[in-house]
């Protein structure tokens, strides 16, 4: 059914529309307005900027250890979305090709963590990454449990595992920080991929086989490919919100693997550079922005293709 | 198809005397720069059922949304009972309509659906019980008034729309494409029993359809539109028998149609040329409106007929008693298609358009075990041949 | 032979599909029911500790943490108002892009989507400015609650989109004949929006506000922006506590915050069982 045109009913319009307007540049619009503004200031006081539109706070992101910040956020970030749909691929077939009254549940178990408190899931971690915690209690039984073994059979004098077990170092390491952003951001990279299988029509698949092509071939040559938007999707909103991650960093990376959002905090609560922490957050929003682009140039070149 | 040409309709009235009820005058819409109707000019008598038929974009459906007051028309008046409507809200109208997807509010029971356009006007407790029961009645759905819809099959949702336009004793009763959300069977089931219910209820049903069959058997009377304009308002079977140009013959059944370079008036009739099938002398004193004498330019007349006219022989039969017909069309025997009453006979003519004939048991029995291929000549007496302007894309 | 073949696409039946999925479940799920169990540890230590028996102490303690106690109820305050304000924002917004075509309507669908696609670091640092550059009720001795109201508006601001979002795709199902056909049967605009829109929109208007409530509830990079040293919530004062020491009185607060997700989550599923047994 076709849309009306607001000039049949410009009161109405106005009611509907006027409050989220105003609302948005208020509260959204008119915040960024004030950190674009801070970007192009100065410190005059501790509490006082002026805004000179000076390039210096754009400049010094290209400073040495702030290029090194961002690169470590966006490899940190890029593995973590990897990491995600490899594993988020085979969950979302799972749940896409389960029985029709078990997907319901079967989702659920997947949103489940995600309605719980970021905060508290990412101190949940705490108690399972550190040198003592439960995940290396369990890589020291595993490690016991294989050693003896090897004694058992006479291969202990080899010694394969080496002398003891050494845990392993997650908190405050890359891998500790990439650990927990797969942790927090696995449901958001198999919704995407789920919705996708969804609406595939299972004929293709069928189609595929039966013209001879194996499962793995099917998988490579039909089921991915048609599934691509979602894998995009998925990636995509995988991957900004771990880029801006501040939580996890700032817990599990103990100050020793800091993310771009980490040293903006510093420059708000701490160091007290308003102006340097505005041209960050907003250098942060145009990576986001590029990303966006490049999604919907990919959608576009998508929809010219079929 | 089934034959149309014998005019089934029960009804004992003849609505033909009856006043307008719904007068269309020189109806025009617009949107944006798209027409979507030019200058529809329609009476709607009351107490008949109108069927307004065209393919999908004929702007049928406008129409009906004038009437019901979801458009304005950009151009004309819409007259109710005499009185303009033209402007008038359409939750002011005396008018209700049945929706193609019924519309019946998911959230409220039968009754509740029933009773909302009654409460609507504010009418007492009791008189909008009794309307609904009554009206449930004639419906038979008394036994289901506290159903949710989604209880509800297609048909008897249908029924539930159907009781909440009526209960509101419309002048008229709008309704769109009402049958295109059935499966076949039932179609046909409502078809009888929608016309049944208007006998009851008696009053005035238009219907929006794009089925020519659903409109010849339900309607008194058909207006045929085609890209917002009305080519002709009838009853079916003169619609069928008398259509005013080539895009009625052809959308009312199925025509064959061969194109006129020139024709002549003289003393015996009309003398026409054709590209296909020479020179062809009928007793056709007045030309119909649209065509002229005269040489033909690109957009003429068609001589048309009907594959009901058509009969067929074999071509070395000389004891052809159809040997006065006008027309001789010699060709070769193609499929036959069995279609229970009648037989589809197809002769193929080169690269000419194939000829469809539709023949009863007995004529095909000379033509039973005759091989693909054999010589037959197709034949179709004068009284049966058409001349008509040719309004065909 | 199973009676029941497998067929060859229905990876939820071949074992090593559920291999990976039972071992992604422990994955998600291992880390939060090791911190619930070690809520019940009598340990004082609440981290890298082994088990010491069986206490509910820090619950004790923690409903006994003032403090703690005041950030809940700052914290639900917030939820509670910021969902009421962003379920009727987000309806209002979703109507009238859902009802009308006007000019710039794909710049404001991208506007009224940004909120939910910005990195949360940018928002809370923005509104934070703005609050400090206002000068909105960020001193000490503003009276509880108006002393949430930046807080309050910063949830909205985040989640009235996602409210829209869902909103409007309820909308999205609803048939315009509807519509047409109560106003067909006598209905005015307004009782056509009462009698038939609204109804329609129910379960979208309810599935909004436990999104924009369990939103409210989890956020912390925002409010911890925008909060000040007297209005801290819920998540922010676990932070300072898990900054401080980890022990098990944190373990008690987070579980108790699980519980009440679960609970809202129970509630969320009842009533979609409800209306979808209504449908069946």
């Amino acid at each position: 059914m076709s849309l009306e045109d607001y000039r049949q009913q410009p009161r109405v319009f106005a009611a509907f529309a006027l409050p989220t307007l105003i609302w948005l540049l208020l509260f959204f619009i008119a915040p960024l307005a004030i950190i674009w503004l801070y970007s192009f200031g100065e410190n005059i006081s501790l509490v006082e900027i002026k805004t000179t539109w000076t390039f210096d706070n754009y400049a010094r992101i290209f400073q040495p250890e702030i290029l090194e910040l961002l690169w470590r956020s966006l490899w940190i970030a890029g593995i973590a979305t990897v990491v995600c749909l490899f594993i988020a691929y085979p969950i979302a077939l799972v749940i896409a090709t389960a029985h029709p009254n078990k997907k319901p549940w079967l989702l659920l178990l997947i949103m489940l963590p995600f309605w719980t408190n970021l905060l508290i899931r990412t101190y949940a971690l705490l108690n399972i990454l550190g040198t003592r915690g439960r995940l290396n209690d369990l890589l020291r039984w595993m490690w016991e449990t294989s050693d003896a073994l090897l004694n058992r059979i006479g291969l202990g004098h080899l010694e394969l595992l080496g002398t003891s077990f050494t845990p392993l170092k997650m908190l405050g390491t890359p891998s500790g920080v990439i650990f927990g952003i797969v942790y927090v951001s696995l449901p958001f990279a198999i919704l995407p991929i789920y919705s996708s299988l969804e609406r595939l029509d299972k004929s293709f698949l069928e189609a595929s086989l039966d013209l001879g092509a194996g499962q793995w071939k099917t998988f490579y040559h039909v089921l991915l490919p048609l599934t691509a938007t979602g894998v995009v999707t998925a990636a995509i909103i995988t991957f900004i919100p771990a880029l801006g991650q501040f939580l996890t960093p700032d817990l599990l990376g103990r100050g020793q693997v800091d993310m771009i959002a980490n040293v903006i905090e510093r420059q708000f609560k701490r160091a007290n550079d308003w102006p340097f922490g505005s041209a960050l957050s907003l250098f942060l929003l145009y990576i986001t922005f590029v990303l966006l682009a490049i999604r919907s140039f990919y959608d576009a070149s998508k929809a010219n293709r079929s | 198809m089934t034959n149309p040409s014998a005019d089934n309709n029960p009804k004992p009235i003849n609505t033909a005397l009856n006043k307008p009820i719904v007068s269309l005058r020189n109806i025009g819409k617009q949107f944006g720069k798209v027409v979507a109707l030019e200058d529809v000019n329609i009476d709607i008598r009351e107490g008949e059922i109108f069927a307004l038929l065209g393919p999908s974009g004929c702007g049928k459906s406008t129409l009906l949304r004038i009437i019901s007051g979801f458009e304005t028309p950009t151009t004309g008046e819409l007259l109710l009972d005499e009185q303009d409507m033209t402007r008038m809200p359409p939750n002011k109208r005396p008018v209700n309509m049945v929706f193609q997807s019924y519309a019946v509010f998911p959230h409220m029971s039968v009754a509740d659906n029933v009773s909302y356009g009654l409460k609507m006007d504010r009418l007492a407790r009791d008189e909008i019980n009794q309307r609904v029961s009554t009206v449930l009645e004639q419906v038979h759905l008394q036994d289901f008034k506290d159903r949710m819809p989604d209880q509800l099959s297609g048909g008897q949702k249908q029924r539930v729309a159907l009781a909440r336009a009526l209960v509101k004793q419309p002048r008229v009763l709008l309704l769109d494409e009402p049958l295109s959300a059935l499966d076949a069977k039932l179609r046909d089931a409502m078809r009888l029993e929608l016309v049944k219910l208007q006998e009851t209820v008696g009053v005035t049903f238009i219907i929006v359809t794009h089925d020519q069959s659903e409109a010849l058997a339900m309607a008194d009377r058909v207006a045929v539109l085609e890209s917002g304009r009305l080519r002709q308002v009838d009853t079916p079977s003169a619609l069928y028998q008398k259509p005013v140009d080539a895009f009625v013959a052809d959308f009312i059944g199925r025509v064959h149609t061969f194109s006129t370079t020139q024709i002549e008036l003289n003393n015996e009739g009309a003398k026409i040329q054709t590209t296909e099938l020479g020179t062809l002398q009928l007793p056709i004193h007045t030309l119909p409106p649209g065509v002229q004498a005269g040489a033909q330019t690109e957009k003429g007349a068609v001589l048309a007929f009907r594959p009901e006219s058509v009969s067929i022989s074999l071509a070395d039969d000389t004891s052809n008693n159809a040997s006065h017909d006008a027309l001789k069309l010699p060709g070769l025997l193609g499929d036959v298609a069995f279609q229970g009453q009648h037989s589809i006979v197809e002769v193929t003519r080169g690269d000419a358009p194939s000829i469809s004939a539709i023949v009863d048991h007995s004529a095909l029995a000379s033509l039973q075990d005759k091989p693909l291929g054999t010589p037959v000549i197709a034949h179709c007496d004068q009284q049966n041949l058409m001349l008509l302007p040719d309004t065909l894309k | 032979m199973n009676r029941n073949p497998k067929k060859p696409f229905e990876y939820s039946r071949k074992w090593s599909m559920r291999f990976v999925f039972l071992i992604t479940m422990v994955f998600l799920y291992a880390p939060i029911l090791v911190l619930i169990v070690f809520s019940f540890n009598n340990s004082r230590r609440g981290g890298n500790v082994i088990w010491k028996g069986f206490t509910t102490k820090y619950y004790a303690k923690a409903f006994a943490n003032e403090e703690l106690m005041l950030a809940f109820a700052n914290s639900m305050t917030i939820a509670v108002t910021s969902t009421i304000v962003s379920v009727f924002l987000g309806a209002m917004t979703a109507i009238f892009l859902w009802r009308f075509r006007f000019p710039f309507k794909p710049l404001a669908e991208g506007l009224v989507s940004l909120p939910i696609i910005i990195p949360e670091i940018c928002m809370g640092v923005s509104l934070a400015m703005f609050f400090s550059q206002m000068g909105w009720w960020t001193t000490g001795n503003t009276p509880w609650p108006l002393n949430l109201s930046n807080i309050i508006l910063a949830h909205i601001t985040f989640s009235f989109p996602f409210a829209a979002m869902v909103i409007r795709t309820r909308l999205q199902n609803f048939n315009r004949e509807m519509e047409e056909a109560a106003k067909d049967l006598g209905a005015s605009e307004y009782r056509v929006f009462k009698d038939i829109l609204l109804p329609h929109m129910k379960p979208g208007l309810i599935a909004a506000a436990l999104l924009t409530f369990t939103l409210s509830l989890d956020d912390f990079v925002i409010t911890f922006f925008t909060s000040g040293p007297n209005t801290v919530t819920f998540p922010v004062k676990i932070y300072s506590m898990v900054r401080f020491s980890i022990t098990p009185e944190i373990n008690a607060a987070s579980t108790l915050l699980i519980v009440l997700t679960l609970i809202l989550t129970f509630l969320a599923l009842r009533y979609q069982r409800l209306t979808d047994a209504k449908h069946d």
